[in-house]
C-alpha cells in the first residue's frame, strides 16, 4: 500500500494516496478537469492550460502538480473555470469546429468533447488560419496545420515514445507548427511512418489517410464543395452547441457502419494488438489503445499501415489443382477428395512416415494444434514441424538446458525496467520495432545502460553506451570470457548460486580456457572492452539480455544461447523484475507454433513424445495410437525426400522455398515429392511446386489466438469475411481430417483451445473468456487462470526447482575457401517482412522501399569501385544472387548486409548452405561467404530519396514547452485571471 | 516431378450459369426476408406518390454539380440571413410539431440512403438488385438510426447560445499588433492601466432546427455523390 496523505478537495477533507497529480485526485473525486494535452501514455505535456486549478490559492496546471500533505485543492470555483476557458479559447483559435464534415468526428475527438464538457459559450478569439499548406506527401498520414492545436502530443510520442526524433514544434515561428526534421516535407524526412503521431493526436490535425473522406457521411464530398459547406454550417449555426449536437448525431450514425475489431498484428513477435476500423472490406485505420498489453499506443509501420495485402488482387480465392505445368482453379470438393485419396494411397502403400506436415508461425495456436493432431492422431506420424526451426529453436534449446522454460523470462515492461540491456546479434530496431522503442525510451529518459554486440552498426548500436563488433560467430567466446572475469573478480551472485543453481563447480571449470587473452584472439575485441562489459554488468542493478538470429543462426547457435543464460545465472539475473533472457521471437506466432506441438519430438506445452505417460494421456484423449519415436524436423524432411523416404507433404502458410537455407537443394526436393499440398494466402514460391494449393484466410478473416515473444496469449477477432472461397486454416485441416476418418466437431477455435488446455499443463487455465478483448495471459497459466508475467520467481521448472549451469564449448563458424572473401550478413528491414509477400503489397511501403539492396562499406566500395546503384553478383559455393549496392557505414570492411526481403534474384537463401546448428538443425544462415563481381558499374540508388534512412532526425526532450512559455505573446492564464481580479477590485 | 509454375487457369463460369446462381441467391434472400420486402414496397410506393423518386433520379444525374450549387447558393450572406430570420420566426412561433414530421422524414431518409448505395454497385442493376439489397440488416438499422436522429432534434438546447463572435467584433484582433494573443495583450494592458472594465459580449440565439434539417437532408444526398467525387 502506498502512503496516504490528508488534503482538502473543493472544501471537503479527504485522504488520498501520496504521489498523485491534482488532476488524478480531482477526477477520483467526481470533479472533471479538462485536459486536452494530457495523455495517459505520454504524461503531462503542459501545453494546453485547460487543466488549471488552484492549489493552496495558486493557479497551477493540475496534470503536472503532485500533491503534498495539507494541500488545499480547488477545481470548481469561477476563477478556476475562467482560467481553463482561456486555455480552451486559445485552442479554438487554432482549430476550426466543422465537426459534422470532419473525418475525426467519431466520438473520440478530444477538442470536440472538451468544448462540449466545458460548455464553451463565448469565444474571445476567432479561429485563424495558419499560413501553411496541408502536407500530404507521406503515403500513410497527413498533417493539416490549420487544425493543429499545438498540444505537442505527436512530438512527445515521436521524441520520447517511438524515439525516432523526427518531430518538433518550432516555437520561434510567428505561427508555430509541427515540423519534420529541419522543416522538410513529411515524406522526405526521417519519419519511419510508425503512426504514433496520428494515434495520439487529439483531433484531425494528424490523421491516417485511410480515414480521409471515408469515415463520415458528409466527408467524402469534393473539396471545392467542402469549404463552402463548412462556411455555411458556421454561418447558419447559432453557436458551438448546435454544431456539436448535430455532429454528435452524425457521429452516432457512423458507429453503425464502421466496424471496430480487436486484432493482433500478424507480422513480428512483439504481438501488438489494436482495433482495426473497417467499412466493408476497406481498412480505414488501425487504432492502438492504452489497454493493449504488449504495445499500448505503439505500433510500427507494418502493424499500423501494412494491411493492403488482405485485399490484394493476388490473393488466392479458389483451390488450385496442378495439371502438367500449370494450375487450374477447382472447387473445394474436388481438391479435398484428391487430397484424401492421395493421402490414403500413401498411407496404405508406404506407411504414415512417408508423410510430413509443416505448420506455420503465421497461423493461430489453434491451427498449429490441429495440424499436429492431424499428423499424430489421424495419420500416425510425428513428422511435424514449424518454421521456428529457422530461427528460434536454438534459443529455446539454450533455455531448456539451463532454466527449463523456452521463452522470454519476463515481459516487455521488464526490458524497459532493466538497469542494463545487453543486445547480442539482434537488429532490434528493425526486427522488433515496438520492443526497441521501450529500450530507446528507457535509455533516453531513464538512464538505462545499453550495450550492443553486433557485426553491423544498426540504430541500437548507434545509441549504445558501449558498442563492439566481434568477429562473426564468436559471441560464445566473449560471453564466456566475460563470465569468467566476473567469477574471477568475485562478482558472481553467490547467494543466488547457492540457493537456486546446480552444477556450479563443473561449469566454472569449463570456462577456464576462456581467458581474456584467448577471447581477444578469437573475437578481435580488446581486453579493455571485455573488462568494460563485465563491469557494466556488475554495476547494473539488473541485466536483461536480448538476442536473436545473430546468435541463433550459427553452427553453435544453441551453445551461444546457453552461454548467455549461464552468464545470467552466474550474475543472479533471473527471477526478478527487470532481468532475464529475452530471445526475441521473429514471427507473430513463432512462440505459439512450437508451444502448440508442431514439433517432431514434443506435444503441446513441450511435453515429450517419448514420455510414455504423456503419450498415454494423448492416446486416451484422441482415442488412437501415437508412435513413440520422434519424427523428422524440417531439414531432415528435405533430406528424406532426397533419399526417397518421404513422398507426401502438407505445408501451410510457410514459404519454405524461400526462407529455408540452400534453397536450390530444397527446390529439388519439392520437385521429387509424389504429392505436395500447400496452403497459403498467396501463390508463394513454395506453392509453385505444389500439386494442390488451398486458399487460406489471413488473421483478419478469422478468430484464434497468437502467442507473442513474452509468452503472451492474445485473441484476435474476425474483422472481415474470408475473401472469395478462401477459408481459415483450422476449418480446412478439420475437413481433411474428417475425410480421412477422424470425427472432429470443432465449431469455433475456442473449442480447440479448450481441448489443448485440458491436455497441456502449460495452458491449463487458458480459456477464451479469460482472453476477452484486450485481456491476455502469459504462460504457464494455472488452472485457476493465474498467469506468469515473470518466470522463475520462486523456482525453476526442474524436479528440484534449481537452475542448471550447462557447460558449452565454441564451435568455430564455417570456413570458406580464400576466393570467397566477402562475409554476407542478413536480416530484416523495418518496413518489410521476410520475403515480403505481404509488405510489398502495400503501395506506400513499396514507394519508400521498393526493393532489397546490398549494404557495402565505404572501404569495400573504394576498393572495388562500388557506388549506390552498382549492380553486383554475389556467388557462394551454393548459388548466387544479383543485387544493387548501397554504400553505408552501417557495415565495415568486407562484411556486407543483404536484407532477406526479396523473393526474386536477390533472395539470400540462394547463397546459404545446408550447414546447421549442431544441436537443433537450425540453418546457419549467418555463416556465408561469397565472392563479389560487378555486373553494371552505374545505376540508380536502390534506396529512393524518400526513404527514412536519408532523413535528418532532430533529437530533443519532448516538445520543449518551456520555449512556448518564453514567447512574448504567452501569458499564463492564471496570471491573467489574478490580474483581472485585482483590477476589478480597484476599479 | 512437379516443376515450379505460376500459371493459373481461372475457372470460367458461363453467363447462363452465373445468371442461374444469382437468381437462386436472390430468391432465397427474398423468401428469407418476406416482411422486409413488403415494407420496402410500401416505402417505395409512398416515394412514388410524392414524386420523390423523380427528384432523386434527377439528383443522381447531376451529382456533384447539384451539391456544389446547392451549398454555394446557400452560402451567401442573403441565404444565411434568411435562414437565420426563419430560425427566429420559428423560434417565436414555436408551433412546429416534429413528431408529425417523423414518419415522412424517416422514410425519405431510409429510402434515399438505400437507393444511393445501390447506385454504387454498378455491376448490378434494376429491380432485382433493389430486392437483393433488402436482405441487408442495414435497411432495418437505417430506420432505427433515422428515428434516433429525429429524436435528437428534440433534445434540450437551452444551454447553448451563440458562441462565435459577430464579424464586427472580430476585427482588431488580427496582425499588426504587438501581441497576437488577446489574453496576453489584456494582461499587459491591465498591468499598465489597472482597472479597465471588461464585459463579456454574447447574444443568445434560438433554435437551430433549420441547420439541423439542412444537414439531415445533406447526409443522404451526399451519399449519392460520394463515389463520384
Ligand atoms: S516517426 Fe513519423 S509516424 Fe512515427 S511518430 Fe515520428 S513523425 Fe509520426
Ligand atoms: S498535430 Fe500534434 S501538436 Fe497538432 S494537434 Fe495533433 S498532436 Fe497536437
Ligand atoms: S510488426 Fe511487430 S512491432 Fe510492428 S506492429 Fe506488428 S507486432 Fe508491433
Ligand atoms: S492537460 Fe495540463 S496543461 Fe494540458
Amino acid at each position: 500500500m502506498s502512503e496516504q496523505i490528508n488534503v482538502t478537495i473543493n472544501g471537503k477533507p479527504a485522504v488520498i494516496d501520496a504521489n498523485l497529480s491534482a488532476m488524478q485526485v480531482l477526477e477520483d473525486h467526481q470533479t472533471e478537469v479538462p485536459s486536452v494535452c494530457y495523455h495517459p501514455s505520454l504524461g503531462a505535456i503542459e501545453t494546453c492550460d485547460t487543466c488549471i486549478v488552484k492549489v493552496n490559492g495558486e493557479f497551477v496546471r493540475s496534470c503536472s502538480t503532485k500533491l503534498k500533505s495539507g494541500d488545499v485543492i480547488d477545481g470548481v470555483s469561477a476563477d478556476v473555470k475562467e482560467a481553463q476557458v482561456i486555455g480552451m479559447d486559445r485552442i479554438l483559435k487554432n482549430h476550426e469546429l466543422y465537426c459534422t464534415v470532419c473525418d475525426y468526428n467519431n466520438g473520440t475527438c478530444e477538442v470536440h468533447n472538451t468544448v462540449k464538457e466545458m460548455k464553451v459559450n463565448h469565444q474571445s478569439m476567432p479561429f485563424e488560419q495558419k499560413p501553411y499548406e496541408i502536407d500530404d506527401s507521406n503515403p500513410f498520414y497527413r498533417y493539416d496545420p490549420d487544425q493543429c492545436i499545438l498540444c505537442g502530443r505527436c512530438v512527445e510520442a515521436c521524441q520520447d515514445v517511438q524515439v525516432t526524433e523526427t518531430l518538433t514544434i518550432d516555437w520561434t515561428l510567428k505561427k508555430p507548427r509541427v515540423i519534420w526534421d529541419k522543416n522538410s516535407k513529411i515524406n522526405e524526412s526521417s519519419c519511419v511512418s510508425c503512426g504514433h503521431c496520428s494515434t495520439v493526436c487529439p483531433c484531425n490535425a494528424m490523421m491516417e489517410k485511410g480515414m480521409e473522406g471515408e469515415a463520415g457521411f458528409l466527408t467524402g464530398i469534393a473539396k471545392k464543395t467542402l469549404r463552402p459547406m463548412i462556411e455555411l454550417t458556421k454561418n447558419v449555426e447559432t453557436g458551438y452547441g448546435s454544431i456539436l449536437a448535430i455532429s454528435d448525431m452524425e457521429s452516432a450514425m457512423r458507429e453503425d457502419r464502421i466496424k471496430k475489431t480487436k486484432t493482433v498484428c500478424t507480422y513480428c513477435g512483439v504481438g501488438c494488438s489494436f482495433d482495426i476500423w473497417t467499412k466493408d472490406r476497406k481498412i480505414l485505420k488501425v487504432e492502438p489503445s492504452v489497454d493493449a498489453p504488449a504495445n499500448g499506443i505503439s505500433t510500427c509501420v507494418k502493424g499500423k499501415f501494412g494491411w493492403d495485402y488482405v485485399n490484394s488482387e493476388e490473393r488466392l480465392t479458389k483451390p488450385l489443382i496442378r495439371e502438367g505445368d500449370a494450375f487450374r482453379e477447382a472447387e473445394w470438393e474436388e481438391a479435398l477428395s484428391l487430397i484424401t485419396s492421395k493421402f490414403k494411397e500413401s498411407l496404405e502403400k508406404k506407411g504414415p512416415d512417408s508423410m510430413a506436415f509443416i505448420s506455420s508461425s503465421k497461423c493461430t495456436n489453434e491451427e498449429s494444434y490441429v495440424m499436429q493432431k492431424l499428423a499424430r492422431a489421424v495419420i500416425g506420424t510425428n513428422n511435424v514441424d514449424n518454421c521456428s526451426r529457422y530461427c528460434q529453436t536454438p534459443a529455446t534449446m539454450g533455455l531448456f538446458r539451463t532454466v527449463g522454460h523456452g521463452g522470454d523470462s519476463g515481459s516487455i515492461t521488464d526490458i524497459a525496467k532493466a538497469g542494463l540491456v545487453l543486445i547480442v546479434g539482434s537488429n532490434t530496431d528493425e526486427s522488433h520495432p515496438v520492443l526497441a522503442t521501450r529500450v530507446k525510451r528507457a535509455h533516453k529518459l531513464h538512464g538505462q545502460r545499453l550495450i550492443v554486440s553486433d557485426i553491423r552498426r544498426h540504430e541500437m548500436a548507434d545509441r549504445a553506451d558501449l558498442f563492439f563488433q566481434p568477429k562473426p560467430g564468436s559471441d560464445l567466446v566473449w560471453l564466456s570470457a566475460v563470465t569468467k572475469y566476473i567469477v574471477d573478480q568475485g562478482w558472481a551472485d553467490q547467494e543466488f548460486l547457492n540457493n537456486r543453481v546446480n552444477g556450479i563447480d563443473e561449469y566454472i571449470e569449463s570456462i577456464q580456457k576462456f581467458t581474456l587473452e584467448y577471447a581477444e584472439e578469437a573475437t578481435g575485441l580488446s581486453k579493455d572492452t571485455l573488462i568494460n562489459i563485465a563491469e557494466e554488468i556488475h554495476q547494473a542493478k539488473t541485466t536483461a539480455v536480448l538476442w536473436a538470429m545473430g546468435v541463433t543462426q550459427h553452427s553453435g547457435g544453441s551453445d551461444t544461447s546457453t552461454a548467455i543464460s549461464n552468464m545470467l545465472l552466474i550474475t543472479g539475473n533471473y527471477g526478478k523484475p527487470g532481468a532475464g533472457s529475452y530471445p526475441l521471437r521473429g514471427h507473430n506466432n513463432v512462440q505459439g507454433a512450437s508451444d502448440f506441438g508442431s514439433m517432431p519430438d514434443r506435444f503441446p506445452g513441450y511435453e515429450k513424445v517419448a514420455d510414455d505417460e504423456v503419450r498415454a494421456k494423448y492416446e486416451k484423449a484422441w482415442n488412437t495410437k501415437i508412435p513413440a519415436e520422434k519424427g523428422l524436423n524440417n531439414h531432415e524432411m528435405i533430406d528424406a525426400i532426397h533419399e526417397g523416404k518421404l513422398n507426401v507433404m502438407y505445408l501451410k502458410g510457410e514459404d519454405m522455398g524461400i526462407v529455408d537455407s540452400n534453397i536450390n537443394y530444397v527446390h529439388e526436393a519439392f520437385e521429387k515429392l509424389d504429392f505436395f499440398v500447400v496452403q497459403d494466402i498467396f501463390l508463394s514460391k513454395t506453392a509453385e511446386f505444389a500439386d494442390v494449393v488451398l486458399p487460406a484466410s489471413p488473421s483478419l478473416e478469422k478468430e484464434g489466438t497468437f502467442t507473442n515473444t513474452e509468452r503472451r496469449v492474445q485473441r484476435l477477432y474476425q474483422a472481415l469475411e474470408p475473401l472469395g472461397d478462401s477459408r481459415p486454416d483450422w476449418e480446412i485441416i478439420q475437413d481433411i481430417a474428417n475425410r480421412l476418418g477422424a470425427d472432429w466437431h470443432y465449431t469455433h477455435p475456442s473449442e480447440i483451445m479448450a481441448e489443448a488446455a485440458s491436455l497441456a499443463p502449460l495452458y491449463a487455465g487458458v480459456t477464451y473468456e479469460r482472453l476477452e478483448g484486450y485481456n491476455s495471459l502469459q504462460w504457464p497459466v494455472a488452472a485457476d487462470g493465474t498467469d506468469s508475467p515473470l518466470l522463475f520467481l520462486d523456482e525453476f521448472p526442474f524436479p528440484d526447482g534449481k537452475a542448471r549451469l550447462f557447460p558449452v564449448d565454441w564451435t568455430k563458424p564455417l570456413e570458406f575457401e580464400k576466393e570467397y572473401d566477402i562475409h554476407v550478413n542478413n536480416g530484416r528491414l523495418l518496413e518489410h517482412f521476410h520475403e515480403g509477400n505481404m509488405t510489398y503489397k502495400s503501395k506506400g511501403i513499396s514507394s519508400k522501399t521498393p526493393k532489397a539492396f546490398l549494404e557495402v562499406s565505404p572501404e569495400l566500395a573504394a576498393e572495388r569501385g562500388l557506388e549506390d546503384g552498382t549492380l553486383v553478383r554475389l556467388t557462394s559455393p551454393y548459388g548466387s544472387v544479383k543485387v544493387e549496392c548501397l554504400v553505408t557505414d552501417r557495415v565495415k570492411g568486407k562484411e556486407v548486409y543483404l536484407p532477406m526481403n526479396d523473393a526474386g534474384e536477390g533472395a539470400i537463401n540462394y547463397l546459404t548452405s545446408s550447414q546447421a546448428d549442431k544441436d537443433t538443425d537450425t540453418p546457419a544462415y549467418k555463416e556465408i561467404s561469397a565472392k563479389l563481381e560487378v555486373l553494371k558499374a552505374k545505376g540508380e540508388s536502390p534506396l529512393p530519396r524518400i526513404n527514412h534512412r536519408n532523413g535528418d532526425p532532430q533529437p530533443q526532450m519532448g516538445v520543449r514547452v518551456d520555449k512556448k512559455w518564453a514567447r512574448k505573446d504567452y501569458v499564463f492564464p492564471g496570471d491573467l485571471v489574478k490580474l483581472r481580479k485585482e483590477a476589478s477590485k480597484r476599479g | 516431378m512437379a516443376k515450379a509454375t505460376k500459371v493459373i487457369h481461372r475457372m470460367e463460369v458461363s453467363p447462363e450459369e452465373k445468371r442461374r446462381r444469382d437468381l437462386e441467391e436472390i430468391e432465397t434472400r427474398l423468401l428469407d426476408n418476406k416482411d422486409a420486402v413488403h415494407e420496402l414496397f410500401d416505402v417505395l410506393e409512398q416515394l412514388q406518390k410524392r414524386e420523390i423518386l423523380q427528384t432523386v433520379k434527377s439528383l443522381f444525374a447531376k451529382g456533384d454539380e447539384v451539391m456544389d450549387i446547392l451549398v454555394k447558393t446557400a452560402d451567401s450572406k442573403e441565404t444565411a440571413n434568411s435562414i437565420k430570420n426563419l430560425l427566429l420566426m420559428l423560434g417565436t412561433l414555436g408551433t412546429l410539431n416534429v413528431q408529425q414530421l417523423e414518419p415522412l422524414i424517416l422514410k425519405v431518409n431510409a429510402g434515399i440512403a438505400r437507393v444511393a448505395e445501390l447506385d454504387e454497385k454498378k455491376e448490378q442493376q434494376g429491380y432485382v438488385t433493389l430486392l437483393k439489397s433488402l436482405n441487408d440488416p442495414e435497411v432495418k438499422r437505417a430506420m432505427a438510426v433515422g428515428a434516433a436522429f429525429l429524436k435528437g432534434l428534440g433534445i434540450n438546447q437551452d444551454e447553448y447560445e451563440r458562441t462565435t463572435q459577430k464579424p464586427e467584433h472580430q476585427k482588431g484582433h488580427t496582425d499588426g499588433e504587438q501581441f497576437d494573443d488577446i489574453f496576453t495583450k489584456e494582461y499587459h494592458t491591465l498591468q499598465k492601466e489597472n482597472g479597465t472594465s471588461r464585459q463579456a459580449s454574447g447574444d443568445s440565439g434560438g433554435s437551430w432546427l433549420i441547420p439541423a434539417g439542412l444537414l439531415l437532408a445533406a447526409i443522404p444526398i451526399s451519399l449519392l455523390f460520394k463515389k463520384k467525387s
